[in-house]
């Protein structure tokens, strides 16, 4: 089956599915709406002065970085999936030595605390 | 190679199968609670169906300053990205809504996605439980995802081809369970993680009064239930076809092979809901990195060889 | 009068429930996962009825107001309320009474599905207004000083402050009430938190000092009850179920408590001890777990024992400083104060 066709299909089903939801959702809702302290959030009781939203401290930032880099080596592995049987011995080696160049990163990253956040 | 089913009917196959899968997982999780509870099964048939009956009656609570937009592109989101992993999935021999060339890759897109839209339902209502529950979800996806990707990618070599049906085509001698163990668990792990239940639900932590749940009641609660019910759909229905063979096996027909095989991964990860403890976000995520992603390349790396053997 | 097929279905459906507990509670409330017609939930939108057990003075009875608020129509509340006390805090004015946590889950099924039939809901307790009047400095009522002053939509914006690396960051502070899973019973944090770690913490002890330590107890059973919360506050409900209906049963003649040795062993194979492992003043935490799992396992019986009032909490904040909020209301849950409460009488 052709990409094209596939790709057709699945944002056919994709549109489909999030039309239905929403409707659903628009259309089961229930109750008038809500008085003040009902949108109080919830802090078991408690309170809060400001609003959640803030400019959060995401601790794992460094995670992040190193998941971008092994990201890209997903890109690569993909076209190398399909090549693979044909290519042989070669591409198992070339694809063993980029992962290897990215462990080293790994192992720094984990050495550095970049997985720990507290 | 399968056959698709045709534009104007894939839509309707998919939402069969995740209609009636997401009331099977949701019976399933039902009986499974009752019995790791002591108590009797009695009217875990109709158990799914009485609880949104009387959770839809509930009001809708808003909070202060949500961000609406997004809240509902989250719902949506999330449910039409279960739908999209269930369409790239042959059901049978020439029976796929969308199953083309590149199906590993729309799969991968799928969860990534899914992270994204977890992250927004906690995000966009404003209040903090339901922040940190997104923030931390955030963390663990991104431990997570690498592992699903490189299993997948594994279980593609031998088919030559990131297609779903190819893959399932390459295993009709050997299932790739067998060949490539470690493949399996992982995905598990993945879609525990995406599923937000048992030990991954660190979106949804009863220590963070239901993190990005938190806020929601009535149909928003309701229709993330379906959501989440359907996403273990697609992820079992992706795992019997990835790893357990798909359609193929012995004396039974094939549907019934395919179904009986995603009912025991299904099976699976409701068991694992209801008896693994919640992971720390903190934990997982070393564990993740320093442990299963070496895990995932020697998967990769069996793989190959025996590919080229 | 036709009823719905939707309405007939409702009906079967269990009732969901918050628990809240005040003071002199005990942990009784978590009883109510041993029953099947109830479901314990963690938020209070995901409930119909509030179950409130013990005293709410003062400030706990202003939490309990701003909870009640929280539940979505239709709700209702039951009250278990202890010997002497007459008066209610607003939340629970005109709410059903019930001796016991036993009368009180009759009672929630019963008026839970009464709500469902039709019955009227409780109004809020609170008056409707916005936290704060929306300030600005423009025409509109916008705009304030610099980029995040002002007031939108009724609160300000959080501001930064140094963390204890020396970054400045947004500083959430956050009053995090009595009523979450896990925390010890009238006890609030006054947190700052940054990026959901733990930069300040003081914790407020709400007992007003009157009042007697609530109702006799057994050891074994208030460790069942603990371990109700722990499982609760590891997401394994349906365990936690379990453990309420082995706390509630009535020990076998020949003290054999298959049941609870089974239990144990369910906990301990979910992992929870290894999770723990780091938390807690030299992983205190994992310790207090191993310890009622392992007292669970060798005695079956024990003699009730009326508890007294709770030690004062007031010094528990360092315990938490530099834990994520979710290990901070682990390490708090895990010093279990009313088991000091039964145990210096034992």
């Amino acid at each position: 089956m052709a990409v094209y066709e596939s790709f057709a299909a699945a944002v056919v089903v994709l549109a489909a599915v999030v039309t239905l939801v929403g409707i659903a959702h628009w259309g089961l809702a229930q109750g008038a709406g809500s008085t003040w302290p009902q949108r109080a959030p919830y802090l078991g009781g408690g309170t809060q002065e400001s609003h959640a939203w803030s400019r959060y401290h995401a601790r794992w930032f460094p995670m992040a970085l190193v998941f971008i880099a092994f990201e890209m080596e997903m890109m690569f592995m993909y076209p190398w999936a399909v090549v693979f049987a044909a290519e042989g011995g070669k591409a198992m080696v070339e694809m063993g030595m980029f992962l290897g160049l990215l462990s080293v990163g790994l192992v720094y990253a984990w050495r550095e605390g970049a997985f720990r956040w507290q | 190679m399968s056959t698709t089913v045709g534009w104007w009917a894939a839509p309707l196959l998919v939402l069969a199968v995740l209609g009636a899968g997401a009331y099977v997982v949701a019976v399933l999780d039902g009986l499974v609670a009752a019995r790791v509870a002591g108590r009797s099964a009695a009217g875990s048939l109709l158990g799914p169906a009485r609880w949104a009956a009387a959770t839809l009656a509930s009001q809708a609570l808003a909070t202060e300053r949500p961000d609406v937009a997004l809240r509902r592109t989250a719902l949506v989101g999330y449910a039409g990205l279960a739908a999209l992993g269930v369409a790239v999935v042959p059901l049978w021999d020439g029976v796929a809504a969308a199953d083309g060339p590149v199906g590993i890759v729309l799969w991968g897109t799928v969860e990534a996605l899914a992270i994204v839209a977890v992250f927004l339902r906690g995000w966009a209502v404003n209040g903090l439980l339901a922040l940190m529950a997104a923030y931390r979800f955030v963390a663990v996806g991104f431990a997570y995802l690498l592992l699903s990707m490189f299993v997948l990618i594994a279980a593609a070599l031998p088919a030559e081809s990131l297609g779903v049906g190819a893959v399932v085509d390459a295993q009709r001698g050997l299932w790739n369970v067998v060949r490539q163990p470690l493949g399996l668990p992982l995905f598990l792990v993945v879609a525990l993680g995406t599923v937000l239940w048992g030990p991954m639900a660190l979106g949804l932590g009863t220590d963070l009064g239901e993190g990005s749940a938190s806020e929601d009641s009535g149909v928003d609660r309701v229709l993330w239930r379906v959501g989440r019910a359907a996403m273990v759909v697609a992820f079992s229905v992706m795992a019997a076809a990835v790893f357990l063979g798909g359609w193929h096996g012995p004396l039974l027909p094939g549907p019934v092979w395919m179904v009986a095989k995603a009912l025991a991964v299904a099976a699976v990860l409701v068991v694992a809901r209801h008896r693994l403890a919640r992971v720390r976000a903190e934990r997982f995520v070393t564990v993740a990195w320093t442990v299963l992603l070496p895990l995932g390349f020697l998967d990769l790396a069996m793989a190959g060889v025996e590919t080229l053997a | 009068m036709a009823v719905s097929p939707w309405r007939r279905l409702a009906r079967g459906a269990p009732v969901e429930v918050f628990a809240a507990a005040g003071m002199g509670a005990g942990l009784a409330h978590v009883e109510l996962a041993s029953v099947p017609d109830l479901r314990l939930v963690a938020s209070p939108r995901h409930a119909t009825v509030l179950v409130a057990v013990g005293r709410f003075p003062g400030p706990l009875g202003a939490a309990l107001a701003r909870l009640h608020d929280q539940l979505p129509h239709p709700r209702a509340a039951v009250w278990v309320r202890p010997a002497g006390v007459v008066e209610a805090p607003a939340a629970l004015d005109g709410a059903d009474l019930a001796q016991t946590v036993a009368h009180a889950s009759a009672s929630a099924v019963a008026v839970g599905r009464a709500l469902r039939d039709g019955a009227p809901s409780r109004p809020d307790v609170l008056p409707d207004a916005p936290p704060h009047p929306f300030e600005g400095l423009g025409d509109h009522r916008q705009g304030g000083e610099g980029m995040m002053g002002g007031v939108p939509w009724g609160r300000p914006m959080a501001m930064t402050g140094p963390d204890r690396d020396g970054l400045s960051l947004d500083r959430s502070e956050v009053r995090m009430g009595p009523f979450l899973v896990g925390m010890p019973e009238g006890v609030t944090v006054d947190a700052v938190l940054q990026g959901g770690v733990v930069q300040e913490a003081s914790v407020v002890d709400l007992d007003d000092g009157e009042g007697s330590g609530g109702s006799p107890t057994s050891l074994r059973r208030h460790r069942l009850r603990w371990l109700t919360e722990t499982c609760r506050l590891a997401g394994l409900d349906a365990l936690a179920a379990r453990a309420a209906t082995v706390a509630v049963a009535p020990v076998d003649a020949d003290h054999s408590d298959r049941d609870g040795a089974a239990l144990v062993r369910a906990v301990r194979r979910s992992g929870l001890v290894t999770t723990w492992r780091d938390l807690g003043d030299g992983g205190a935490a994992a310790a207090r777990l191993d310890e009622v799992l392992g007292r669970l396992e060798s005695s079956a019986a024990d003699e009730p024992v009326a508890p007294a009032r709770r030690p004062s909490l007031g010094e528990l904040g360092h315990h938490v400083l530099g834990l994520t909020w979710s290990d901070a209301l682990v390490v708090l849950h895990s010093l279990d104060p009313s088991a000091i409460a039964l145990e210096a009488d034992a």
